[in-house]
């Protein structure tokens, strides 16, 4: 027995993929709740745009992030060109690499098809989860095996919403007004977060900048706004820690 | 939009975000993080979010349409003070729907 063996305990008695991989989709659960109504409104929605649904399911597993997905088909629906609706759908996505960076070396001796495949996978749910079981056993074996298991019970749950959505769908009133549920779940997502004042500062300022900007051709305005808010963030984040 | 457009779409968005999620699972062996890129990113989904929110309540079709008796105003204010209060996802869009439809009904009965 080593020292890092003495150090971490339960390292001792082998977790097997299986176990880590059932501990992982269980400590989901809770999670999905909140994000099947959300796959729900992104499936409808994609519908309600005029999507088929062998295009919403394209999304769905391709893209598999929903914000992503909403602000795409928003931008479809404004008949916006596909370079507009690609970069801005995909910079809501570049928090992405945040995450990416932050959960890199616990999978650092992986092989490359584990690599893609836990990238592939990769949710703001199930990297908080894996990071901070992590966090707890660092020495762990096939740990990866966790994460995976975290992030396909969102991914199964995600596609299954998806699904729903496309069968209901259509049958929804537009009086209903559910494409409202698509700011509503942006608010769901963004509010929470502005705990500290340079957050607070890029939305004001990016959402100032999206109305002043508006004229802009392209959708141009959305792009300038957003990049206004992230410098108006960092400057703030300067400015109190000056 | 054509259906090739939107498969185009599908694809292009799918290689970005999956490009963005491997960076550095699959980039670590080949180089280190930047310091600054962190800082930058950390500011990414309260700006875009933000902008997103705000277009699709004022904005149609990249024009301002700024309407004070529009139901989806006090909707989105009730959800975003749901949405600070409780932080739950779910709830914050319960409420929101059943605000914008509690005022589209009173519209339709008062006025």
């Amino acid at each position: 027995m080593n020292s890092v063996e003495n150090r971490y305990p339960d390292q001792n008695t082998l977790e097997s993929p299986v176990v880590l991989f059932r501990k992982g989709w269980k400590a989901m659960m809770p999670l999905l709740i909140g994000m099947f109504p959300f796959s729900l409104i992104t499936g409808s929605v994609a519908v309600a745009k005029g999507l088929t649904v062998a295009e919403t399911f394209g999304f769905s597993v391709f893209i598999f992030a929903g914000a992503s997905q909403l602000a795409a088909l928003e931008l479809i629906g404004e008949n916006a060109p596909i370079w507009v609706v690609v970069l801005t759908a995909g910079m809501v996505n570049l928090r992405f690499m945040i995450y990416s960076a932050s959960i890199a070396p616990y999978f650092k001796f992986l092989s490359k098809p584990w690599k893609m495949l836990c990238s592939y996978v990769l949710s703001d749910q199930a990297y908080v989860m894996s990071h901070n079981y992590y966090q707890k056993k660092p020495q762990l074996k096939q740990r990866h095996f966790y994460f995976l298991g975290a992030a396909s019970a969102l991914w199964v749950t995600w596609q299954l919403g998806c699904a729903v959505g496309v069968f209901i769908g259509a049958k929804v009133p537009p009086e209903w007004s559910l494409d409202f549920a698509v700011p509503l779940s942006f608010i769901a997502l963004v509010v929470p977060n502005l705990k500290d004042k340079a957050s607070l500062w890029a939305a004001m300022v990016a959402g100032v900048c999206v109305v002043i900007l508006a004229p802009l051709p392209f959708n141009l305005g959305f792009i300038v706004a957003a990049f206004a808010g992230i410098a108006a963030g960092v400057l703030s984040e300067r400015l109190v820690s000056a | 939009m054509s259906h090739v457009e939107i498969w185009l779409i599908v694809f292009l968005l799918g290689g970005v975000t999956f490009s963005l999620r491997s960076s550095f699972v699959l980039g670590q062996d080949f180089f280190s993080e930047p310091p600054w890129l962190r800082k930058f990113l950390t500011y990414v989904p309260a700006s875009v979010l933000a902008a997103l929110i705000i277009s699709g309540l004022v904005l149609r079709g990249g024009q301002v349409q700024f309407n004070l008796t529009d139901p989806r105003y006090p909707a989105a204010i009730i959800a975003g003070l749901v949405a600070w209060k409780t932080k739950n996802m779910l709830l914050t869009i319960l409420v929101g729907m059943l605000t914008l439809w509690s005022v589209q009904w009173c519209y339709l009965t008062f006025l």
